[in-house]
């Protein structure tokens, strides 16, 4: 089953290849302070938007920093935090789904009402608020980020719970007298987790543009931390003159996003296709 | 239809109170005592009497939930405090930034429904050809570009290299098109997927195929059957949508300068003046709400089935 749906994946070119982006790019950040050809955050005025050349093989920044060793080690802060969003986010929202769709009661009357106060601000309102007030800074970012977050996931996954308990084989379950918790972690959660990787890949892009959008405001990550988004704020004052420094960060913030989509697209029809 | 709009308003209520609750909650998030922040910002040394004399001016000192009343009693007439760095009014402030912001989130939905339409509607009708999936990968890259990467590109070849239009400010009609553009292909890629897969459910439907017996042209059958349908979904995505939009220009606002609630909020941010920020997060949800509203009475005369429906 497992092997097939691998199998599914590995025919699945876009997928592929989106996955090869991720992986390279990703790599790239954890090795950047091995394979990095400069320091990322070393001033050298003399060097003030350098030329590539093979000392700095996509040139310097406004403060003659090396900008391909920024966007390495900046791989690790974009797709790092943007990763870690997700993992707090879906940690926090299976257990609170599964525990209201499986429960009831008044977690789960609880969360429906929360959902619905959620859903009533525009996307990325809450988020900024929350991160206006707690302040600049990438840690602030990322919990308003969770904060605002797990409530859609949490009810996503009460609906799958809900239809899942109903399922003969979770009933007869409860009939043998398992207890409830290995109900939830042997037969329930199995069948959640596939479906959660989907929705997680599909939506780190839009995690990815959130954060560095929030960077880019100045509200992230903070200088002179090398990050894709405050990339293209640094170089917004010099697009005239040097319109690569614009250039390399967006491609790479464009590449990733879309790598998370097609990855997504991908997991979804290879899992779901063969489910459904 | 009378009770299908009551009943939509009553099953706002709880929904306003919880977005008062939280917007409320929001300001004891703040890491550091407002009041302090407050007395920075008036250039006055923050001493324990001074610190404690304005505790008690902004009610920090009552339990909560009179705090909570209190605030709830002021914002129901509208009075959501006064700027820490202005010392105006919130509301005055908000609704003076409020029409530019308003103006670009019109200027680019009409920019959406522009593009949108027409390709939505051709990319159904024209379903696998080349320009349908040329269509789709222009949308695909559309919703995978961030807004203020795409800013920089249009600013710097419309405006930088052509000298075709102004990049930043507001003023003209030309002032206009780059930060509504940009705002606008996002969700433009969105409704145009949108569109072509409503259109391609509805192509498929009995009273198509009745149409066509009836020997009726087939431009007909996609304007007036085909296309009245297809637009339901989009009109509900509608009202969502301009509230994005009014959220989502905070990003394009900052690039063109354009002098609205967006660049507004992200100085207030800086500014650490909280009653703005408290009072734009609940003016948005109100707004949003209201928009969502809209968006349902609006399907609901479009389609009976909606409001007969709900009246069961």
């Amino acid at each position: 089953m497992l092997q097939e749906k691998v199998k599914g994946l590995y025919r699945n070119k876009p997928g592929i290849i989106s996955f090869a982006v991720l992986a390279v790019i990703m790599l790239a950040g954890i090795l950047a302070p091995v394979l990095a050809p400069n320091d990322p955050v070393l001033v050298t005025l003399d060097n003030r938007f350098a030329a590539p050349s093979t000392q700095f093989p996509f040139g310097t920044d406004h403060l003659g920093r090396c900008v391909l060793s920024r966007l390495m080690y900046g791989a690790i802060v974009s797709l790092g935090s943007a990763l870690l969003v997700m993992t707090i986010t879906i940690t926090i929202s299976i257990i609170i789904g599964t525990l209201s769709g499986y429960k009831g009661g008044w977690v789960d009357t609880l969360l429906m009402r929360m959902g619905d106060v959620n859903l009533a601000f525009p996307d990325l309102v809450l988020t900024l608020v929350i991160a206006g007030m707690l302040g600049p800074g990438l840690a602030n970012i990322i919990i308003a980020m969770a904060a605002v977050q797990w409530v859609w996931y949490a009810r996503i996954i009460r609906g799958m719970v809900l239809s899942l308990k109903e399922r003969s084989y979770v009933l007869s379950a409860k009939v043998a007298g398992t207890p409830g918790w290995l109900i939830v972690v042997r037969h329930i959660l199995p069948n959640i987790i596939p479906h959660v990787v989907v929705l997680v890949t599909i939506n780190l892009g839009m995690v990815v543009l959130h954060i560095s959008g929030l960077t880019f405001l100045g509200l992230g990550a903070q200088p002179p931390t090398p990050e894709w988004g405050a990339m293209l704020n640094d170089a917004r004052q010099y697009l005239r003159s040097y319109p690569r420094l614009i250039m390399f960060p967006g491609t790479m913030i464009m590449l990733v996003v879309i790598s998370f989509n097609l990855l997504g697209d991908a997991l979804r029809d290879v899992i779901e296709f063969r489910e459904g | 239809m009378g009770r299908f709009v009551a009943r939509r308003i009553i099953s706002l209520v709880p929904v306003l109170l919880g977005i008062s609750l939280l917007t409320f909650v929001l300001i004891h998030l703040v890491p550091v005592d407002p009041a302090e922040v407050y007395l920075r910002l008036s250039q006055i040394p923050p001493t324990d009497e001074a610190v404690a004399v304005i505790r008690a001016e902004m009610g920090l000192n009552k339990p909560l939930h009179q705090q909570y009343f209190d605030w709830l009693w002021k914002v129901v007439h509208l009075d959501f405090g006064k700027s820490f760095v202005t010392k105006k009014p919130v509301m005055a402030e908000l609704l003076y930034y409020f029409p530019a912001t308003l103006n670009l989130a019109a200027a680019s939905l009409l920019i959406v429904l522009l593009i949108s339409i027409p390709v939505g509607v051709f990319s159904a009708l024209y379903k696998d050809t080349a320009f349908d999936q040329i269509c789709r990968i222009l949308a695909f890259i559309g919703a995978s570009m961030p807004s203020f990467w795409l800013s920089f590109v249009l600013i710097y070849i419309l405006s930088l290299e052509l000298n075709l239009l102004p990049a930043f400010g507001r003023g003209t009609l030309a002032h206009l098109v780059l930060p509504a553009t940009t705002l606008a292909l996002g969700a433009a890629a969105v409704y145009t997927r949108l569109l072509r897969t409503s259109m391609l459910e509805n192509l498929n439907q009995n009273f198509v195929l009745y149409a066509r017996a009836r020997g009726l042209k087939e431009k007909l059958i996609v304007v007036r059957h085909v296309l009245k349908n297809a637009l339901i979904p989009v009109v509900i995505a509608f009202g969502m949508t301009l509230g994005h939009m009014l959220a989502g220009s905070v990003i394009v606002e900052n690039v063109f300068a354009w002098p609205g609630v967006g660049r507004y909020i992200v100085s207030s941010i800086f500014n650490r003046d909280y009653p703005v920020i408290q009072a734009y997060a609940l003016f948005m949800a109100v707004v949003f709400v209201l928009l969502n509203l809209f968006a349902d009475i609006i399907c609901a005369t479009l389609d009976p089935r909606i409001r007969l429906g709900g009246d069961k």
